[in-house]
């Protein structure tokens, strides 16, 4: 009984503690204006050519696939980070202290995980009234709120536990965990649909696809299979017709699959205990010389023999010049991203590289450069916020010209990496006399770490730049779609201009950091 | 003449009591001790006159420069130790010195031989190429003090400077300050009354934002006791302690 009672604790102290921060109202801003998209008919649903008629059932239909899709992938980059919360706060040491059981602990940042979650699925399911008072007919509350309850809230839930999972499991709670996830959610949409494998439906977008698929067939025999949701208006061609649905025809084994997903991710949560550490932080990895048979209390000496008398030479040099202090400050940044990585990450980005000189310059730039500018994420990611992350902000912002001479240094040594993770690319572009492709390469390699740098300055976390980075390196290089392909991975993302527009976007990203750690600076 | 002039000074957080209010100091050389109960505001204007925060009124002068327009006139004349800060826990104590020093703006080879001094200076010569996140807080608070001093500061602004020092290190931390402190401007924070009377012979009392009292220890103790305080209280280990204790006390009562 006391166990739940902790349980309950843990989920409504930290639930708490994350509603009253700022960026949960940015979260349900987020969420409002995606609810503002599908009242507008911004967020369609199609199914091959055709789409159904907005009624109760359709409107209740897309907001669920909208959150199955959408808030499955970034709401786990939403809640995921209340672990690390407790430790960086020491909270944690308090709890560590306490008869609290690990799987109580999990179990309790699974629900506040949840309850967050929720309350953005509240926020867009209000969109499904709305959207049928403005645009369709039928107010059956059942039919309408039934997939928000048996489709997105447990699928929520699994979400939930995964972040809880991947916070415990220390190699996944940083950098590489957030971007680990977009794979793994990729795995969990399509596997389920492309398979036809129901047992593996977490987000239920199977469920719903195999009915109104029905009601699609029923009404256009030619209809196939597709099933698709677009945002934002960029599906051009109109639909072909419409077809009514009416609902899922929920019965009992189908409600019990769907339910099945709550006890899962509360499984899930109590796997994630097993590698939870308690706080205790003798675990963790510091760079540091081997010493054999060197015990841990014995790492550095509390004191070291007598202490000395005070001997300092006055300062009388002259101030060296601008150049000169630039360049130690950016050796200082660039040793601050690299330091502290293990051996196999070098020899990942290693073999990137060979691959880039090696395979064909066309594969090089369309398959291997994404690759190699995905994996430095974590150097890149705490450009602008690193401050804040190890609270070092008073001690550098209280230094003479940090706007002119650290940020721009932070910028450089962020450069650096991406020419020299993709200097494979970068010189056979030269050596081929490609200007279009080396003018995307340089582009790109502008243009990720100012992207870093701007969000770490606004945000003071590495997280924002991990997810967003993550996502449009995949729909653009990657996919590849030309209007997004930043590093000049495809001919026709370089035929369309995009060396340019991202060497512009990346000018205006840099503009963003600069005020956005003039603002921090200023609080 | 090294000179901080601080006038009316204001700062205000939304939705908390006002942190600091029309506050008035007047610093030359020498050791101003800043004595204060928690939340008085100590840390608020700490991080005012170190550039790190702005007030909402006010102003703050450096030898004659208003800090608040020029903050980068005495950002290069200042050593700041803040209250709570953190490391880079993958540097050693060295790359970590060399960093800020190059942030700080000094020349290489002089920042060299004064981070090797200094690390004589607070004890971690052994442990120097040892990564930071190692250390026990109050090796990282030695650190702490040991960047402070980076840059041979004409302003030293230390918050809290002794929390995590052993006894000994304590008082060569006192005895540091009393050494530094002829040619220059310190501002030593704490809520601790004897590293205060050690180290100071001039102190400020502030509480609820305000300036209660302000003179050396003996002046003090005659304040408090023209204003009433009682001879002797039991509670108090020295005399500026007990005067200490009636002046916050009747802070408290005057803000009730």
């Amino acid at each position: 009984m006391s166990g739940a009672r902790a349980l309950c604790a843990i989920a409504r102290a930290d639930f708490l503690e994350r509603v009253r921060r700022s960026s949960f109202l940015v979260t349900l801003a987020a969420t409002g204006w995606l609810g503002w998209l599908v009242v507008r008919g911004q967020v369609t649903l199609r199914l091959g050519s055709y789409t159904g008629a907005v009624n109760d059932a359709w409107a209740g239909g897309l907001v669920a696939v909208t959150l199955s899709v959408i808030v499955s992938l970034a709401g786990f980059w939403v809640v995921k980070g209340s672990v690390e919360r407790d430790r960086a706060t020491r909270v944690g040491e308090i709890l560590a202290a306490t008869p609290l059981s690990k799987p109580a602990y999990t179990l309790g940042k699974l629900l506040s995980n949840f309850a967050v979650l929720s309350a953005i699925v509240v926020v867009l399911a209000l969109a499904a009234p709305v959207l049928v008072f403005f645009q369709g007919e039928g107010m059956r509350l059942g039919v309408m709120f039934s997939p928000f309850l048996l489709i997105a809230l447990p699928a929520m839930a699994v979400v939930a536990a995964f972040a809880v999972l991947f916070e415990t499991f220390r190699p996944l709670s940083g950098g590489a965990g957030n971007v680990l996830w977009f794979f793994v959610w990729n795995g969990i949409v399509a596997l389920p649909l492309t398979a036809g494998w129901p047992k593996a439906d977490m987000t239920g977008l199977l469920v719903l696809y195999q009915s109104m698929g029905a009601a699609a067939r029923a009404s256009f025999p030619d209809y196939a299979r597709d099933f698709s949701l677009t945002i934002a208006g960029l599906e051009e061609n109109p639909a072909r017709g419409t077809f009514v649905w009416n609902g899922i025809d929920w019965n009992a084994e189908l409600i019990a699959s769907r339910l099945a997903w709550f006890v899962i991710a509360g499984l899930i949560a109590v796997v994630a205990a097993f590698p939870f550490d308690r706080f205790d932080e003798s675990g963790r990895r510091v760079r540091r010389p081997k010493a054999p048979g060197e015990s841990e209390t014995e790492r550095v000496p509390a004191t070291t023999g007598p202490l000395p008398r005070a001997h300092l030479t006055p300062l009388t040099s002259a101030s060296p010049s601008f150049l000169e202090l630039f360049r130690r400050v950016y050796r200082g940044e660039l040793r601050l991203m690299l330091r502290g990585r293990p051996w196999w990450f070098w020899a990942v980005a290693l073999g990137l590289l060979v691959a880039e000189l090696l395979v064909p310059l066309e594969i090089a730039r369309a398959r291997i450069l994404p690759f190699a500018w995905i994996w430095p994420i974590v150097l890149w990611s705490g450009m602008g916020s690193r401050e804040t992350r190890d609270g070092t902000e008073d001690l550098v912002f209280s230094a003479p010209r940090p706007l002119a001479l650290q940020l721009p240094a932070v910028y450089l040594a962020g450069v650096t990496i991406a020419l020299a993770a993709g200097a494979g690319v970068g010189v056979r572009c030269l050596a081929t006399l490609s200007p279009g492709a080396f003018a995307g390469w340089l582009a790109g390699a502008l243009f990720v770490p100012a992207l870093a740098l701007a969000l770490g300055a606004w945000s003071g976390a590495s997280k924002p730049f991990e997810a967003l980075y993550t996502v449009l390196w995949y729909i653009g290089p990657l996919q590849p779609t030309p209007a997004l392909d930043f590093m000049g991975a495809s001919d026709a993302g370089v035929a369309a201009a995009m060396p340019a527009v991202t060497a512009l976007a990346a000018v205006g990203l840099l503009g963003m950091a600069v005020l956005g750690r003039r603002v921090r600076m200023n609080r | 003449m090294l000179s901080l002039t601080i006038r009316d000074l204001r700062k205000d957080y939304p939705q908390k009591p006002r942190a600091l209010d029309s506050l008035s100091l007047d610093l030359g050389p020498g050791v101003l001790g800043l004595l204060g109960p928690n939340g008085a505001g100590k840390s608020t204007l700490m991080r005012i006159l170190a550039t790190v925060a702005r007030p909402t009124s006010g102003s703050v002068t450096w030898c004659g420069t208003d800090v608040l327009r020029s903050p980068n006139a005495v950002r290069t004349v200042l050593g700041y130790l803040p209250q709570d800060f953190g490391i880079y826990p993958n540097l050693t104590a060295v790359e970590f010195l060399e960093y800020l020093a190059a942030v700080r703006g000094l020349p290489a080879v002089a920042a060299r031989r004064r981070i090797e001094e200094l690390l004589v200076l607070v004890n971690l010569v052994d442990a120097r190429k040892r990564p930071l996140g190692g250390y026990s807080g109050g090796m990282r608070q030695r650190v702490g003090v040991a960047q402070a001093l980076l840059n041979d500061p004409k302003l030293l602004i230390v918050d809290e400077p002794t929390v995590g020092l052993d006894p000994e290190e304590r008082v060569r931390f006192r005895e540091l300050l009393l050494e530094l402190s002829g040619e220059r401007v310190v501002l030593l924070s704490t809520h601790i009354v004897s590293d205060v009377e050690a180290a100071a012979s001039d102190i400020a009392i502030i509480a609820g934002g305000k300036l209660i009292a302000r003179g050396d220890p003996t002046a003090l103790v005659r304040q408090a006791r023209e204003r009433g305080a009682p001879e002797a209280d039991a509670r108090a280990r020295s005399p500026l302690e007990a005067a200490y204790l009636f002046f916050a006390r009747a802070a408290r009562g005057a803000a009730a």
